[in-house]
């Protein structure tokens, strides 16, 4: 007979650390993909403020190729941004990271998941959480959820 | 002066914004750790901060480490290049090292981890390096 193991919580083990970013998959090639995630951004009312070629970046410091990945930085719309003040705190996390990364045939989207709130003070909560949750929806629009895929 | 926050670490310097600005980036570049964006956040943030007149939001890293921390799984780049904030304090400028996995509780991508802690000690290391030294010149001129 199996023997019956404790619950983690009644040995005192800590619950492991949840996964902190989501991978979407695009059916699409890089370059393609690219324009389609600044698209939805956009269409989202999402302001990219900039982006940077990670690839591009290591080949030029490191003389290292690797396979193609970007980060749009993705941030609130004016318009979102009124409605509550910016902090130090929300400052500190934006403009929030959307990485755009080859693997072959498909591309992969990588964004910061949503999360239990950072800190207290609701204002904050809500800037980022809209942000985190606008970047969510929109990628869905393009993409899978690779863990859906298996 | 340095505290620790949930955010991450913030540091209040006894220098003007744009002489912090430079300091900075001398302090980070002996450090090896590069600029490689800096935006207005203002701009970023659709407003000007309620705290703060100006403020700017370096993007660092060391290509070293980005490297290493993408070598296993590009989701790292979620959380790198690091932020760092600086805002304008009147007399003083405040500056916040920005850290989403640790605010959140969170496990980094696989291989992550290591470059992330390197990057995040040097960055520490040069703004305390910056703090003392902008002390000591404050104690010759104040002839203590």
């Amino acid at each position: 007979m199996a023997a019956q193991l404790p619950f983690p919580s009644e040995v005192g083990y800590l619950m492991p650390e949840e996964n902190g970013t989501t991978t979407y998959l695009v059916p699409a090639p890089f370059s393609e993909a690219a324009d389609l995630v600044r698209s939805v951004l956009r269409r989202a009312k999402l302001q990219i403020t900039g982006e940077l070629n990670i690839s591009g970046h290591l080949s030029k410091s490191l003389l290292i190729r690797t396979a193609p990945c970007v980060i749009l930085l993705a941030s609130c719309s004016t318009d979102q941004s009124e409605a509550a003040a910016p902090t130090l705190s929300d400052a500190v996390f934006m403009p929030l990271h959307v990485v755009i990364a080859s693997r072959g045939s498909v591309t992969e989207i990588h964004i910061l998941k949503e999360l239990p709130p950072v800190s207290s003070d609701r204002s904050q909560n809500d800037v980022l959480d809209g942000l985190k949750r606008a970047i969510r929806e929109a990628i869905e629009e393009i993409g899978m959820r690779a863990s859906l895929l298996g | 002066m340095i505290a620790t926050t949930g955010e991450g670490q913030r540091y209040l310097l006894p220098v003007r914004f744009e002489k912090a600005l430079k300091l900075l980036r001398s302090a980070l570049t002996e450090m090896e750790v590069e600029v490689i964006q800096d935006l207005d956040a203002a701009k970023v943030l659709g407003a000007p901060l309620a705290v703060s007149t100006r403020a700017r939001i370096l993007l660092v890293d060391s290509p070293i480490l980005l490297l290493e921390a993408i070598a296993l799984d590009r989701a790292s780049a979620v959380f790198l290049p690091l932020h760092i904030l600086v805002a304008d304090n009147g007399q003083e400028t405040a500056i916040s090292v920005g850290n989403a996995a640790s605010a959140h509780n969170v496990r980094l991508p696989a291989g992550a981890s290591g470059p992330i802690s390197r990057l995040q000690s040097r960055i520490a290391l040069a703004l305390e390096g910056l703090s003392q030294q902008i002390a000591r010149k404050n104690c010759l001129l104040g002839g203590e």
